[in-house]
């Protein structure tokens, strides 16, 4: 008996924090958004496709008409809605991607991407369906075009 | 949009192998992907031969990944002459002879803690396949832009929205 108490008393601790960071992980669990920002260089030099790609072929194809797709950066982060998220995408610029709301299984998403200090290239609000993705192309690359797939996923 | 380079189904069978292994020039490239993007039969085609490219690719490196190598490096290391006795052994003899020695298993009780830690607060991981929505139209509400080019259009298949901004228009866009 002597010895039992201290011995609970010494885990006593440990678990209390593990205890605590189950509850905090559940309870911020409901309210988080993944979000998946992948750049392609596209280029009409070779006919390689990047079998990292594979799963957005139909997309690509069907958007775009080069003939070669190289995933050339992929990120992913897990936010709160209304926490904005800046994304480095490749030739120096910054992709701010703030997660507003969920609603009827759509995401709604404010988009800007930055290059330098000019005026924004592309400053936009839309929704996409849960698990969807929208792409945004155009951002000259010295070996071809960057093409940006932004995909959100609520985590429920 | 221009079509000069417009090649029939004729031509992109014929020329089927050579685009698939990039060779030809970047002109012919371009035609070529250009008609199995409007093709429904060679843009099918196209897809059937780039799936068997992969799999042929995987089947390759899973029996690479299959090969036995340890027989080889044993006999690699039968013919070397005998090394001197590793750091591990002797950091581990040294770590025996201190003081603090016994606190080793709260250690593993404390990192074991830290482990579980880390894989409660770690991100969870999310499916590697991309989008698989039957409908994936976005709808913009709202796009500025200072380019001088905007477009924003859909693909037929998932009915998924681009929006282009460039000094240049986007080529080759529906």
């Amino acid at each position: 008996m002597n010895i039992a108490v201290p011995l609970a008393r010494r885990w006593l601790i440990p678990f209390a924090a593990v205890l605590s960071a189950i509850f905090v992980r559940l309870a911020v669990a409901d309210s988080e958004v993944a979000l998946r920002v992948r750049t392609v260089l596209a280029t009409d030099s070779g006919s390689d496709f990047d079998q990292r790609l594979t799963g957005y072929r139909r997309q690509l194809r069907g958007l775009f008409h080069y003939t070669s797709y190289r995933l050339v950066k992929e990120e992913e982060r897990h936010c709160p809605f209304g926490l904005p998220n800046n994304f480095e995408i490749p030739g120096g610029r910054y992709l701010e991607v703030l997660p507003v709301a969920l609603k009827e299984n759509r995401l709604r998403l404010r988009v800007l991407l930055i290059e330098g200090t000019s005026p924004p290239p592309l400053d936009t609000d839309f929704t996409v369906p849960n698990r969807g993705n929208i792409w945004v192309g155009g951002p000259y690359n010295p070996d071809g075009v960057l093409l940006i797939s932004i995909g959100a996923e609520a985590m429920q | 949009m221009s079509f000069e380079r417009e090649i029939n189904c004729h031509d992109f069978t014929r020329r089927f192998d050579g685009f698939l292994d990039g060779e030809m020039d970047a002109h012919s490239l371009r035609s070529m992907a250009i008609h199995a993007s409007h093709c429904g039969s060679c843009g099918a085609d196209l897809e059937h031969a780039e799936s068997m490219q992969e799999l042929l690719v995987r089947a390759v490196e899973a029996e690479a990944d299959r090969i036995d190598s340890s027989r080889l490096w044993r006999g690699i290391e039968s013919r070397l002459e005998p090394a001197p006795a590793p750091v591990l052994h002797r950091l581990r003899d040294r770590v025996a002879g201190l003081r603090w020695a016994p606190a080793v298993p709260a250690l593993a009780v404390g990192g074991a803690l830290a482990a579980l830690l880390a894989l409660l607060f770690w991100p969870v991981a999310a499916p590697s396949d991309p989008t698989r929505v039957a409908d994936n139209h976005a709808q913009i509400d709202r796009i500025e832009s200072s380019a001088s080019h905007v477009a924003v259009w859909s693909e037929p298949a998932e009915h998924t929205t681009a929006i282009w901004v460039a000094s240049y228009e986007p080529e080759g866009v529906p």
